[in-house]
C-alpha cells in the first residue's frame, strides 16, 4: 500500500540502517543515499496522480483521528515542495557517487539522509508541533553537516548556525505554546478554524515568535547572518542540501503557518517588509564578493526574499509565481553548486581571480554552471524567468508598485554581480592557479546529473505550462484555507 | 558598556512585551479539548493506564519517533565533529579508589536490571524508554568512571543502535501493513495494569530503551575519549 508516509519511513529506516551497510562492504553506505531517494521519488511519481480531483490526502497516524491524532497532509502544495525537496536530494546523492566524503563518512551519509527526512516531514505534516520536531531534525542534521570538515572556519560556521537555529526554534516552540495554551489543540487546520477565539494580542506575539523561528530556517533578514559561513564552510553536496532543500521546507512552514493558522490579511506587510529587506540585502552584499560561494549564499538570500514578496502578496498569481521561484532556484542553484565544485576541483581556491578563465580549462562544466546561473538571474528562455515574471506580474496586479520595481532593481544588481563573475569565468587571460588544473572532469555521473538538470531547466524555459498547471493547483489550496480545513476537520470529526 | 546597557534594555522591553501577553494565557484551564479527551479515553483506546505514556507512545507516536531521530541525531552529530579531533592532553588524575572499582562491579548490573526495569513497565508506572535507557547509560557511565580501561565496544554499541532504529520504523509499517495506519496498535489491548497489555506501547518502550541506552552510553564514551590521554 503506497502511503506518503513512507516518504518519512523510508529514509528513517534508510539512515539508521546506514552502518550495517557498512558492515558488508565498507563502500555500500556511498550509495545509500541514491538508494533511498530513488525509492521515495518513486513513491512520490505514484501519488502525485492521485490529487488530480481530489484536493489533498489527509494520512491518519497510529489511527487516532486529529485533533487528537498527527496526521500528514498530502495535498498539491506541500507535494510539490516535497516534489522539489526529493529532485534535488536525488541529484546530491547522485553527486555522491564521486564525492570524497568527509570523515566518518558513515555518519556523513546518515547525516546527509536526515536533512532530507526532516525537511520532507516539515512539509507534509498537519500539525505544529510535528512540524516543530522535524524542524529540529532538520536544523540539528545541518548544523552537524556545516561543522563536520573540522577545519577552524567550519566549525565558526556551524557554532554560528547553531546558535541562532537553536534560538530559533526555541522561539518557535515558545510560539506554538502561546497557540496551545489559549486553543487547545496542535493540529494546524483545527487551529485555523478557532484561530478567531485567540486574544488578537496574544496571536500577534505567537506569530512575531513563530516569523522569528522559521525565518532562519528560510533565511530572512536579520536572522541569515549563518547562511554565508555555511555555504562556504559545508561540503558541496550539503550546500545545494541547504538552499534547495532546508531553505525550502522553511519558506514552506512560514507560507504555511501564516496563510492556513492565522488567515494571512493582516500579518502579509510584515513579509513583504521582511521579503524586501531580504532581498536588497542578499543582492546588495552579493556586489562586494570575492570567494564565489559567498557570491552564490547571498544570492541565495535575495532569491528567498523574493519568494517572500511572491507569498507576502497574497495573490494567485504571485502563488504562482511564489512556488514555481522556489523550484526554479532549487535547481538552478544546486546545478550551480554542483558545477563549482566541480570546476574548484584540482584548484583547492574558490575566489574568482583564481578561477579566471575556467571557462577555457573546463568548458562544459562552466557551461552548466552558466545555465543556473542564467536562470537564477530569470533570463527569458530558462525557467527562472517565468517564475520572476508572474511574481511581478502578481505583485503589479495587487497594487504593490513600490515593491515591485524595489524587486526589479534588486534584479538589475543581480545582473552586475553575475555578469562580472561570468566575465572572469570566460576571461581569455587564464589564471596561474589553472595553469596546471585538469582540463575536464571525469566524473561521469555528476556530469550526467547536472546534464540532466540544465536540460529540464532549459524545457522548462520553453514550455512552463506542464508545471505551472500542476503548480496552480497547489497556489489554490495555499490561497483557500476554508478547503483545506473543511476536508480534514470534516473527514476527522463525524 | 554603552552597547551592553543598549542590549540590557532591549531585553527589559521584549521581557515586558512578552510578560504582559503570557498573563493572558489560560494554561492549565480545562479548556483543553486535546487533553480532557486522552485522560477520558486512554484506557478504554489503549490499555494503557499511564495516560502519559500512551500519549507519547500512541496518540502522538509519530513526535516520539521524531524526537528518538532527534536524540540519535545529536549523538550521530556529536560523534561526526568529535571524530578524529582528540586531543591527547596529559591531565594529572587521581585514580578511582579500591571501594569505587569494587563497587561498581556490583552496581553496574543493578543499573542494568533498573533501567530494564523502568522501561519495561513504561505503560504501568512513570518512566518509559527514555529515563530507562539513561539509567542504562549511566551505568555504563560509572565504569567509565571507576574502571579507566573499560572501553564499551563500539561496533556492537552501533549494531544495537542502528538494529533498534530500524525495529522501531519497522513496527510502524507492520501497523500500515496490518491496519493501514502507520504505527498503528496491532496487538491486542490485554487487560488493563498487566505487564502484557496496551499493545504496542511495551514493545516501542523497549526498543527506545535499548536505542537511547547504547546512544547515551556511545555519546559518553565519545566524550570521555577527547579529553583522556591514553
Amino acid at each position: 500500500m503506497v502511503s506518503p508516509i513512507l516518504l518519512i519511513a523510508i529514509p528513517l529506516f534508510m539512515a539508521f540502517s546506514v552502518p550495517l551497510w557498512g558492515l558488508i562492504w565498507k563502500k555500500l553506505p556511498q550509495y545509500i543515499p541514491f538508494a533511498t531517494f530513488s525509492i521515495t521519488i518513486a513513491v512520490l511519481v505514484k501519488l502525485l496522480p492521485q490529487l488530480w480531483g481530489r484536493g489533498l490526502i489527509s494520512v491518519v497516524i497510529a489511527g487516532v483521528k486529529p485533533p487528537f491524532g498527527i496526521n500528514l497532509v498530502f495535498g498539491p502544495f506541500g507535494a510539490f515542495f516535497a516534489l522539489i525537496i526529493q529532485i534535488v536530494a536525488l541529484a546530491a546523492s547522485i553527486y555522491l557517487f564521486e564525492y570524497e566524503p568527509p570523515e566518518p563518512a558513515e555518519k556523513f551519509y546518515m547525516l546527509f539522509i536526515l536533512v532530507v527526512l526532516g525537511a520532507t516531514g516539515m512539509v507534509l505534516t498537519g500539525d505544529i508541533f510535528n512540524m516543530f520536531v522535524f524542524l529540529e531534525i532538520t536544523s540539528i542534521s545541518s548544523y552537524a553537516l556545516t561543522a563536520i570538515k573540522k577545519d577552524g572556519h567550519s566549525a565558526e560556521a556551524g557554532f554560528k548556525y547553531l546558535l541562532l537555529g537553536s534560538l530559533g526554534s526555541t522561539l518557535f516552540l515558545f510560539g506554538i505554546a502561546l497557540i496551545y495554551g489559549s486553543l487547545g489543540t496542535l493540529n494546524m487546520a483545527d487551529i485555523g478554524a478557532r484561530i478567531g477565539d485567540m486574544n488578537p494580542k496574544l496571536l500577534a506575539a505567537a506569530v512575531i515568535l513563530i516569523l522569528i523561528g522559521m525565518g532562519v530556517e528560510a533565511e530572512m533578514l536579520p536572522l541569515n547572518g549563518w547562511v554565508p559561513d555555511a555555504y562556504q564552510a559545508a561540503p558541496v553536496p550539503v550546500v545545494s542540501i541547504f538552499s534547495g532543500v532546508v531553505a525550502k521546507a522553511g519558506i514552506y512552514a512560514l507560507a504555511r503557518i501564516l496563510y492556513t493558522i492565522i488567515g494571512f490579511e493582516s500579518y502579509a506587510s510584515l513579509l513583504l517588509i521582511f521579503g524586501i529587506l531580504t532581498l536588497l540585502a542578499g543582492e546588495l552584499a552579493a556586489l562586494r564578493q570575492k570567494d564565489v560561494r559567498r557570491l552564490l549564499a547571498y544570492s541565495s538570500i535575495g532569491q528567498m526574499g523574493l519568494i517572500m514578496l511572491a507569498f507576502g502578496t497574497v495573490g494567485f498569481t504571485a502563488a504562482i509565481g511564489g512556488i514555481f521561484h522556489a523550484f526554479n532556484h532549487a535547481l538552478a542553484k544546486a546545478l550551480m553548486f554542483f558545477a563549482l565544485g566541480i570546476m574548484v576541483a584540482g584548484v583547492g581556491k574558490w575566489d574568482m581571480d583564481s578561477l579566471e578563465g575556467i571557462g577555457r580549462v573546463k568548458p562544459y562544466t562552466t557551461l552548466l554552471f552558466t545555465i543556473g546561473l542564467l536562470s537564477t538571474l530569470g533570463l527569458p528562455m530558462f525557467s527562472g524567468f517565468w517564475s520572476k515574471l508572474l511574481i511581478i506580474i502578481g505583485m503589479v496586479n495587487a497594487k504593490y508598485t513600490v515593491y515591485a520595481s524595489l524587486a526589479l532593481f534588486g534584479s538589475a544588481v543581480e545582473v552586475v554581480y553575475f555578469a562580472r563573475l561570468l566575465g572572469k569565468f570566460y576571461s581569455s587571460k587564464i589564471s596561474d592557479s589553472l595553469k596546471d588544473a585538469i582540463p575536464e572532469s571525469k566524473k561521469i555521473f555528476s556530469l550526467l546529473g547536472m546534464t540532466f538538470i540544465a536540460i529540464f531547466i532549459l524545457a522548462m524555459g520553453i514550455y512552463p505550462d506542464a508545471l505551472v498547471k500542476w503548480i496552480a493547483q497547489g497556489a489554490y489550496m495555499l490561497l483557500n484555507k476554508a478547503t483545506y480545513i473543511g476536508m480534514i476537520i470534516g473527514g476527522a470529526i463525524q | 558598556m554603552i552597547r551592553k546597557l543598549f542590549v540590557l534594555f532591549l531585553l527589559v522591553i521584549v521581557g515586558f512585551f512578552l510578560a504582559s501577553v503570557v498573563v493572558s494565557v489560560p494554561f492549565g484551564a480545562e479548556k483543553t479539548i486535546v487533553g480532557r479527551y486522552y485522560l477520558n479515553n486512554t484506557i478504554g483506546e489503549t490499555g494503557g493506564v499511564n495516560a502519559v505514556t500512551s500519549i507519547v507512545v500512541l496518540y502522538r507516536g509519530f513526535d516520539t519517533l521524531g524526537e528518538v531521530t532527534v536524540l540519535f541525531l545529536a549523538a550521530t552529530g556529536l560523534a561526526a565533529i568529535l571524530a578524529n579531533t582528540r586531543e591527547r592532553r596529559k591531565k594529572h588524575k587521581e585514580k578511582p579508589s579500591l571501594i569505587m572499582r569494587v563497587g561498581t562491579d556490583y552496581l553496574f548490573p543493578a543499573a542494568i536490571v533498573f533501567g530494564s526495569y523502568i522501561f519495561l513497565h513504561g505503560h504501568l508506572t512513570p518512566g518509559g524508554g527514555f529515563p530507562g535507557g539513561v539509567v542504562i547509560a549511566s551505568g555504563f557511565l560509572m565504569l567509565f568512571l571507576a574502571q579507566w580501561h573499560y572501553k564499551a565496544d563500539e561496533l556492537w554499541l552501533k549494531v544495537v543502535e542502528s538494529l533498534a532504529g530500524m525495529t522501531y520504523v519497522l513496527i510502524g509499517l507492520i501497523g500500515l501493513w496490518k491496519l493501514g495506519t502507520f504505527l498503528g496498535n496491532f496487538l491486542g489491548k490485554g487487560t488493563p495494569n498487566m505487564l502484557l497489555s496496551a499493545g504496542i506501547i511495551p514493545l516501542i518502550y523497549i526498543v527506545i530503551g535499548i536505542k537511547v541506552g547504547s546512544e547515551m552510553t556511545g555519546l559518553l564514551q565519545n566524550l570521555r575519549e577527547t579529553t583522556e590521554n591514553e
